[in-house]
Formats: C-alpha cells, structure tokens, sequence
C-alpha cells in the first residue's frame, strides 16, 4: 500500500496534467478571430502546466522511496533542469541569431 | 569499514572503470572535446547565417536565377534523420530493463544499466537534434506557451519529456544502492556518494520498497516507449501530401525499427564493455547470445513491414508515390537504396541467422559486426524514408538534397556529446550492478 | 459571413510573372522568396512545352496559397502561428513561428516559402521599407507565405496586389459570400476546378481551366 506522501504526489501531478489538458483545450487558438494578426491570443502556458503534471505525478515513485527533504531536493532539480535547459537554449541562441 | 574495505576480485573486476583511469580514456576524451569544439563552431556559423548553410531548402521549385538558391529541395534532412535515430536508440533502456524485472530475466541483469545509460543519454541528444532544426531556436519558449496539442510535434515534445523523466528517475532508483555502497568502496569519493545515496537506509524493507516501486514504473514505461515512437512516427505518417509516408502501418513500423536499433547498439555496448574489461565472466557468450536472439526476431519482423511498406506503394500505386519509390530504387537515391538493402540488412540477417540453421556457429564477434552494421543501416534507412518523399513532390518537379560538412558537423555533435556523457557516466558509476557480482 | 476567394483564369494568363512580381513588392518578399509563382504546365523547363513540334502545348498556372477551409497546415503548427481568420484568410503569424518548416511539408501545395538566410533585397535598399507598411520584414529561420493582402482587406480594399497588377484581367478576388461579387457570379458561369481537391483540403482558390488543355482533371493534376 503506498504512503499517503505517494498518493498525494500522485494526485498533485494528475490535478496539473488534467489542469493543464483543460487549459489547452479552452484555448485552443486554432481559429481565433484575429483582425491583428500579430497580436497574442492564447497566452496560457498550458503546455507547461500538462509537462509539471508528468514530471510530478512519475515523482510519485522518488516520494514513495525517498525521505521528504531528499525527494523535495530531486523534484526542484527535475522541475528547474527541464526549464534551465529552455533558458540555457533560449539565452545562447538569441544572442547569436540575427 | 573504510579504509582496507576487502573487495572481492570479482567486485575488482566489475568496478575497475572507476578505479583505474588510463592514458587511452584521456586521449580518447581529448578527441572527442577537439571534435566537439568543431561542432560548437558550426552550429554557431549556422545560427549567425541561418539554416542556408545546410543544404536544405524549400518544396517549391523556381528557376535559379530567381530562386537564389534556396529552392527546390528538401525541407528536412539529416537533422530530422538523427533525430529519429537517437529515439531509436532509446527504445533499448527500457525494453531490456523492463523484460529483467517484469519477466525475471535475471540472466540479462547484467546489460540492464548500460541500457538504461544509453537511453538516458540518447534522448537529450534526440532533443539537440530538433533544436538544430528550426528556424528560431530562441522562440522555444512558444512550445510552452503556446503549444497546440493537436500538433504532432507536442505529442512528441510530450512523449519525450514523459519518458525521459520516468528513465532519469527509474535509473536513480536502481542506482541508488549501488551508490551507497559505492561510499565503502571508493574511500575518496564517500562524500560524493553519500551526498547522492540520500539517506539510503539499506535495509530488507527499503530494499524491497524499491524494488516494489521501480516494478511499477517499469509496468508504466512500457506504454511510454511505444507512445515515443508511434508519435514520432505520426509526424510522418499522418501527411496526405507527402507520397512514401501517408501509411498506416507507420506506428508499428517505427516502433518495431527502434526496438531492433536498440537492441543493436545494446548488444554493440556489451560487446565493447565485455572485450574493454575482460568481463567474460559477467557479460557471458549466454548473455549474447539471448540478446542477438532477440535482435534476430525482431529484425524478421522489420523486414517483413518493410517489404509490406513497398509492395502497397508500388502495386498499382498512384503516380506519386510510384515516383517516390522509383527515386529509391532506379533513381538517384539508388547507390544508397540497394547497398542499404543488400549490405545494411542482407549481411546482418545472414549473420544472425546462420546460428538457426547451422548449429553451434554462434559468435559474438560476428554478431557484434552485425549489430554495427545494423546501427548504420537504420541511419540510412530513415534517411531514405524522409528525404526522398520530400524531394519528389506532387506539383513540382523532383528536387536535390545533399547534406552540406557545416549540417554534417552539426549533427555529429550530438553523437560526441553522447560518448562524453556515457563514458563519464561509466567513470563515476557501475555500468554494471553491483549485485550481478554479490549472488 | 466573408467567404474571401480568388479566382484565376487560366485561359486568359499569358505567364508573365507581374502579379508574382507585384506580390512581391507589395510585401517585401526578400531574395529567393516567392509568395506567388507561376507553373508552366507543360515540359520541365519554365516556359517550355510538352509534346513534339507540332502538336505542342504549354499553358501557365500561378499557384498561391489557397487558404483552405480544412487546412493541414494549420493542423501541424506545434506553436499555433497558423491561425484561420473569420473572413477565410489563413494566417501565418511571423512573431510566434519557430522555423520548424512542418507547413512546407504538410502543405500539399507546396506553398509556404522559408527564411532560410536573414532577408536580403536586390538591389539593397535597407534603408528604405519596400511595400506596404503593415507587413513588416520577416527575421530569418521563419516561415512565410502569401496572406490574401489582409492588410489591403483590413481596411475594405478587396483588392490584392496580384489582382491590382494583372495586365491580362486573369485574376479575381472577393466575397463568394456575395452573391454580387464577381467571384460569384465567375463560378456560377464558368467552369471552375481547385487544385488536389481529392485531398479535402477545400481550397479557396478556383482556377477557370485553359482552352486548349485537355479535362479540368488534367489541369489539376499537373
């Protein structure tokens, strides 16, 4: 019987993945009426809610074998190295792209 | 227990890449940095010019006077080509880690870890891939803010963020003892070990809870591994424009194709850790054998599909796609088609079969040849699955595509960062498990 | 509801590249970058025909985008920069693309065109903006195609600039909403064929077939 700590991140990551799907599927920007075509529509970061959700909801397994101080330390490193590798990517190639 | 900690000599054996350095890895490292450095300033001569310094182009045809050299060829190259083949490689972790602990394999146990490395490293590198390829890498950030999930490629940005992290924490969970123990063995790297051992307690229930849990995330990345490829292969599949893919079979096609270039380079891995550390006694010729066994019937299955593949497109096929096939077999494309065929499948199919027929002939040398070849060969053969189709559109006239030394360079890249990774990797951790040696 | 369209007549287009020309003043369209282009339906070559002396035969076919009803290239887009407008107008957004070049290949027409070097015109006038002022010069790595001149349509001129330059009247524009409108009263006189239209695409771009080519099934499928 997994702990409570398992169940709990488990249901945490399912909240942000379903959270996240819902988000994505209210805006849906597909065929936004846009006279300006330029202007921004859909700015909901949905995506990124859906990809916290797997990455919380497979930590289930790290909380469910790690003691809380050490599973927190691993998921801050799981959560911030996905987005660092964004911003690393981001950083460098616009400093070089005309 | 710390210093004076007796290791048995078959622990000696196992852990030697952590306890002995030579002359050879530093060269061998020097070397892959200098390329690496060579790759580095490509990339950043293809972000300052823009993509025209590959030898991709636009569908369209025009004249080139007109043109300027930016039309009439393929849109997409050899950096959507190695990116099919690093989440090929990738299908190799988790198959072999998931058929040792879900059907007790336990003979496999000792390839488990260096498959799991593999896919670990390979789908960062898959990722590398893409982000050479488009257009403006400083708007991924649009992905995550705007990403539509009717697009293939966020299925595929999903499926690989999904099973990169299940690997990632897979891999720590069964490494975890290993580095606890690791603290007692290697006396001066104890405060690195059991910094990453996390309190690791080492007792019969913690050892049974994790091995509970990396059960279940075994069973929930099974799925995972066959939803990366079916998405990846969807991207192609799914395109009534393009002659040569619109397919259904290309789910399975891709999938079946991942798990044989996995389970090569797996067997290509264990062969060159097994002849490097002269552990015949772990990675026995059993061992092999079981592996090229697997190999052998999956690559049946392949080649089945992909004889399927061109029989539909060239019975009584629309123009279009008889044009696509023609390229390959008659065409231009044909001194890479029938070598890829005859050498690249023929000769690792005959290899590998031989021991059916001919009792007793199995030889892991052989095998080992062949599973380099078959490395190659499934390279080439995505390539003449995505380029061909593009370069022969509908309306236009039949295009050219030759990969420029900046593209090539590039994307080589990714495969000098994959040997640095991994053989780090192999420097700081058993690329075997530790209780292979501890019966 | 606009149902904005575009007609081009075929037996009437002398293939002289003025509107691809015009579309590509008008919208700034650097080097090697074509928007609008004209097809010789005919032998392999631009303006070279099929068959032998004398039974030859050549005609032009100018290809745009179509802004299709059921577009595959907005279907594919990762980041949405593809966008449908109410009034028909399939929307590629320059500030949101990433280059990915997944509408070149979805795009059964071939048509979006790719920034692959940062945009250069000849000769160099970069001090000077050619074309319209609200289309702005695209950066390099992004995708770019023809945009039915929603700049013109945006402020009531249904008048393209491909429409505005044809010297041969073959090309028309407007409302097929309209049952006044000249594109309407075209479809309903003459026979019109769309391009791959086995494919469901349900193009927005009509082509009146040519007089000496052979079946409307023939002038689609070149």
């Amino acid at each position: 019987m997994p702990s409570i700590r398992t169940l709990s991140v488990g249901m945490l990551g399912l909240l942000l993945i379903v959270a996240g799907v819902a988000l994505w599927v209210l805006a849906d920007s597909t065929s936004v009426v846009v006279s300006m075509p330029l202007a921004s529509t859909g700015f909901l970061w949905a995506p990124l809610i859906w990809f916290l959700g797997i990455i919380v909801i497979l930590s289930a397994a790290l909380a469910n074998t790690l003691p809380l101080k050490d599973y927190l330390a691993w998921l801050l490193v799981l959560v911030v190295g996905y987005l660092a590798v964004f911003v690393i990517l981001v950083s460098v190639t616009s400093a070089i792209l005309p | 227990m710390k210093k004076g900690y007796n290791m048995s000599a078959k622990e000696e054996s196992l852990l030697q890449p952590l306890l002995k350095t030579g002359k050879g890895f530093y060269a061998f490292v020097g070397v892959l940095l200098v390329l690496t450095v060579w790759f580095l300033y490509c990339w950043y001569n293809q972000l300052s010019q823009g993509l025209v310094v590959t030898g991709m182009r636009s569908i369209y045809n025009a004249p080139n006077y007109m043109a300027y050299g930016v039309a009439g060829g393929s849109p997409w190259g050899i950096y959507i080509t190695t990116f099919i083949f690093w989440i090929g490689i990738s299908h190799a972790g988790i198959a072999i880690s998931a058929s040792v602990r879900l059907m007790n394999l336990n003979k496999y146990k000792v390839v488990a870890r260096m498959a799991e490395v593999l896919t670990l490293v390979a789908l960062p590198m898959a990722a590398l891939s893409i982000v050479f390829d488009v257009g403006r890498p400083d708007r991924l950030f649009n992905l995550l803010e705007f990403g539509r999930f009717q697009a293939p490629m966020l299925w595929d940005l999903s499926a690989i963020t999904t099973y990169f992290m299940a690997t990632i924490i897979y891999l720590y969970l069964s490494l975890r003892g290993d580095i606890d123990e690791l603290a007692l063995r290697i006396p001066r790297r104890e405060w690195f070990y059991k910094r990453l051992a996390m309190h690791y307690e080492g007792t019969e229930t913690d050892k049974e809870r994790h091995k509970q849990t990396l059960w279940w995330l075994a069973i929930a990345i099974v799925p995972i591994m066959v939803t990366v490829h079916s998405v990846v292969s969807f991207v192609f599949g799914l395109m009534i424009a393009r002659a040569g893919w619109y397919s259904t079979i290309f789910a399975i096609y891709f999938v079946v194709g991942a798990i044989v270039s996995g389970v090569a380079a797996v067997y290509s891995l264990a062969w060159i850790f097994r002849w490097l550390y002269k552990w015949q006694s772990l990675i026995t010729d059993e061992v092999l054998k079981g592996i090229s066994w697997a190999l052998r019937n999956v690559l049946i299955i392949y080649i089945y599909l992909w004889i399927a593949e061109e029989l539909t497109t060239t019975y009584m096929g629309p123009s279009a796609e008889i044009r696509v096939s023609d390229f390959l077999w008659n065409g231009p494309y044909a001194p890479i088609f029938w070598p890829l065929a005859v050498i690249g499948f023929g000769i690792p199919a005959i290899i590998l079969l031989k021991p059916v027929f001919v009792k007793k002939t199995f030889s892991p040398k052989l095998t080992f040849i062949a599973s380099i070849i078959l490395n190659v060969a499934f390279w080439v053969k995505r390539f003449t699955i995505i380029v061909p189709s593009l370069l022969n559109p509908p309306l236009y006239q039949t295009g050219i595509y030759i990969p420029t030394v900046t593209e090539a360079s590039i994307i080589l890249g990714t495969f000098w960062l994959a040997v640095l990774l991994y053989v780090v990797f192999v420097k700081i951790f058993p690329i075997i498990e530790l209780d292979v040696v501890e019966a | 509801m606009t149902k904005l369209t575009m007609i081009i007549d075929l037996s009437r287009c002398i293939g002289c590249w003025t509107c691809a020309l015009g579309c590509k003043a008008e919208n700034d369209e650097p080097i090697g970058i074509w928007w609008n282009r004209i097809l010789t339906i005919g032998g392999n070559e631009i303006d070279t025909p099929s068959g032998t002396y004398p039974d030859i035969k050549m005609n032009y076919m100018p290809i745009n985008c179509q802004h299709c009803d059921n577009a595959p290239c907005i279907k594919v887009c990762p980041v949405g920069a593809l966008r449908k407008r109410e009034d028909g107008i399939v929307f590629l957004d320059w500030e949101r693309c990433i280059g990915c070049r997944y509408c070149l290949i979805a795009c059964p027409y071939g048509i979006p065109a790719f920034n692959w070097r940062p945009p250069v015109q000849s000769p160099d006038v970069s001090q000077f903006k050619i074309g319209a002022p609200e289309v702005p010069v695209r950066p390099v790595g992004v995708a770019e195609k023809c945009t039915f001149c929603f700049h013109r349509v945006d402020k009531g001129n249904l008048t393209p600039a491909c429409i505005e330059v044809c010297p041969a009247g073959a090309r028309f524009f407007g409302d097929l909403d309209d049952p006044t409108s000249e594109v309407s009263q075209i479809i309903q006189s003459k026979p019109i064929v769309r391009l791959r239209e086995e494919l469901g695409t349900e193009p927005s771009v009509y082509y009146v077939p040519p007089r000496h080519a052979a079946t409307p099934q023939e002038v689609a499928q070149t």
